[in-house]
């Protein structure tokens, strides 16, 4: 918070600078979407390439192999990741108008 | 008159409503004709609900409806993983590009790569690689539309479906022409709409034969698959070639880079007026799009159980009919008016995905051609007007390429035509992305190798792959040069496509080294937007 606020008060003197501390302040939850969404699909697609047999394994209840799970479960995951992003930006960068 | 004529007649009619109704939805919405920024991106207008449906309409193509539905029904698990790639591909952009690609260019991608360097070979190059990219696409849905209108019709004749072919190339270039980007957004937004409700109501008709059970649905499909044992493994779709592992994932990343990054898409985000915009926006469209992808598996998986793989690679080899043949067998025993009234639906579904999907791509090619070639050449600036009429010009000639190039191409494999859409976007367009949004040091010699370099390699090596000749399977399986033992060239032309152009820009040269004035923009695009 300390370098946030010291690069606020270099910055808010110029619309480059406003600009630059609202990317500075939405960075960090872009980030994080970015690497767990590709992250657990690059784990999803791994395990499905060199480990076939984790991914067919039946889970319990239904017997729906773990690897088609994973799979319908992703799309859903990714949705709730990226409306967390949009409200976590939206969010930051009205703290760093105020 | 029986059930078939009755639905045939249903669809006939579907079809009519659907042409009369968008192209006065064209007309209506179209732009102004001294606006540029109307007919090239047709953004600022409307409400980022809306802005998203139209990303999500361009996104979904018949190659994610009918081609990847078509993999889903025959080869299960493999065709999941690339359903959720294609799912995957958008939130990415959404995370990755989305907020530096708005603003960062005016109307087309040669206005990304080319800010700050006047050099008119950039522009050149990226006129080259849009064209490169989206005619095998466009040349799928052309293809796809003969077919589709055949199927539902009920005729086989290969005079009959070129003249469908034709016919609908000539109403999709009147779209775009007319409409340009506003127009084709209010047909994405219509599409959309019809697509997820109808897809919605067939995929719960299908969950309901199965008492609402995923498990005992995946169980009937996977015993009445042409491989049992396989359908819920990895590798019925990738196990053939040499390198099965290397071919899944060569072909996963393809997609996740690829979909996402072609010019029709990312086309739509120039417009955006502010961050919370765009990001509500994409926001929208990655959620409609994962709905959409739902959809079409359980669809996919539910022809699988109700028809048996054997039928359905009896209708279309690639199961390209999957997803209609999921809402005839839903509906069975008897249609009666409520199940006529859905079959239209999705018949009017699919109808409105390849007539918008086509009009969207053929407006990218047209307006680079119009934007980054042929206007800087008759004036220093064009009039917009005069623009415009560039555009429109080049949107029919460029659709009449596409469909003199459909129709030759419309009873072959048409995944090849596709995947080689996806590896140039994955090879070219997003390292030329990424790199110039991204990456200070990135300049207009890393550009242009990854522009010429990464083309280059994918049209050298896709024809050698076994998507293209040397199976039974492939696009030409009577011709054999398949040299390279993949099934599509990812794995080396994505890593070559990157390798370039950090080669380009970090390799000394002779003359670049003098220092740039203070104050001068940035060789590319983005060095400003991410330091």
């Amino acid at each position: 918070m300390v370098w946030r606020a010291a690069r606020a008060s270099r910055y808010t003197d110029t619309e480059e600078g406003r600009e630059a501390l609202r990317r500075d302040a939405c960075r960090g939850p872009r980030r994080a979407a970015a690497l767990v969404t590709g992250g657990i699909f690059a784990v999803f697609l791994l395990l499905s390439a060199f480990a076939p047999g984790a991914m067919t394994a039946p889970l319990p209840g239904g017997g729906v192999p773990a690897g088609v799970m994973a799979g319908l479960l992703h799309p859903p995951f990714t949705v709730a990741v990226l409306w967390w992003y949009e409200r976590t930006a939206g969010r930051r960068e009205r703290e760093v108008a105020r | 008159m029986n059930a078939g004529d009755s639905a045939q007649g249903f669809a006939l009619v579907a079809f009519t409503a659907i042409v009369t109704v968008t192209l006065m939805l064209c007309v209506v919405s179209g732009p102004d004709s001294e606006n540029l920024e109307e007919f090239y991106t047709g953004y600022a207008r409307f409400s980022p609900l809306r802005n998203g449906l139209a990303i999500a309409g361009d996104y979904i193509s018949a190659a994610t409806v009918l081609g990847t539905g078509g993999v889903v029904a025959l080869a299960g698990y493999d065709g999941i993983v690339l359903a959720v790639a294609t799912s995957l591909s958008l939130a990415l952009l959404m995370a990755v590009l989305a907020e530096p690609l708005r603003g960062s260019g005016r109307f087309t991608l040669g206005d990304v790569l080319a800010r700050g360097t006047p050099e008119r070979s950039v522009r050149l190059a990226t006129a080259a690689v849009t064209l490169v990219a989206l005619l095998p696409l466009m040349l799928v849905q052309l293809a796809s539309c003969g077919d589709l209108v055949a199927f539902v019709l009920g005729f086989d004749d290969s005079v009959a479906r070129t003249v469908c072919i034709v016919a609908l190339g000539l109403l999709m270039m009147g779209y775009a022409a007319m409409g340009g980007m506003q127009g084709t957004a209010s047909v994405q937004i219509l599409k959309m709409i019809v697509l997820i409700v109808s897809g919605l109501a067939v995929s719960a008709l299908v969950l309901r034969r199965f008492d609402y059970d995923v498990g005992t649905l995946l169980r009937a499909a996977a015993d009445r698959s042409l491989a049992p044992g396989l359908y819920l493994r990895p590798g019925l779709q990738f196990g053939t070639g040499s390198y099965p592992r290397l071919d899944m994932i060569g072909t996963t990343v393809t997609l996740v880079l690829g979909a996402a990054c072609l010019p029709h898409i990312t086309m739509r985000l120039y417009g955006a007026r502010s961050a919370p915009q765009v990001r509500r926006a994409m926001a929208w469209a990655v959620s409609l799009v994962a709905v959409s992808v739902l959809i079409v598996v359980v669809c996919a998986v539910g022809a699988a159980a109700l028809l048996g793989g054997r039928a359905i690679r009896a209708v279309d080899p690639q199961g390209d009919s999957a997803f209609l043949l999921a809402a005839r067998a839903a509906v069975e025993p008897g249609p009666g008016l409520a199940g006529n009234l859905l079959l239209t639906g999705v018949t009017t579904a699919l109808f409105l995905t390849l007539l918008a999907s086509v009009a969207g791509m053929i407006l990218a090619c047209a307006g680079t051609l119009a934007h980054d070639v042929f206007a800087p050449r008759t004036s220093a600036a064009p009039p917009p007007r005069q623009e415009i009429r560039i555009a429109r010009a080049a949107a029919l000639g460029v659709g009449c390429a596409a469909v003199a190039l459909a129709v030759p191409v419309q009873h072959r494999n048409l995944h090849a035509l596709s995947m080689l859409s996806m590896s140039v976007g994955a090879s070219v367009i997003a390292p030329a992305l990424l790199y110039s949004l991204l990456w200070r040091r990135f300049d207009r010699t890393g550009l242009l190798w990854t522009l010429v370099g990464g083309t280059a390699s994918v049209l050298i090596c896709f024809p050698a792959t076994s998507l293209v000749s040397g199976t039974p399977q492939a696009a030409l399986p009577g011709v054999d040069v398949n040299w390279l033992p993949l099934a599509t060239t990812g794995a080396i032309t994505v890593p070559l496509g990157f390798a370039l152009g950090w080669l380009g820009s970090v390799l000394p040269r002779r003359h670049d080294r003098v220092p740039e004035p203070a104050g001068r923009a940035p060789a590319v695009a983005g060095a400003r937007i991410e330091s």
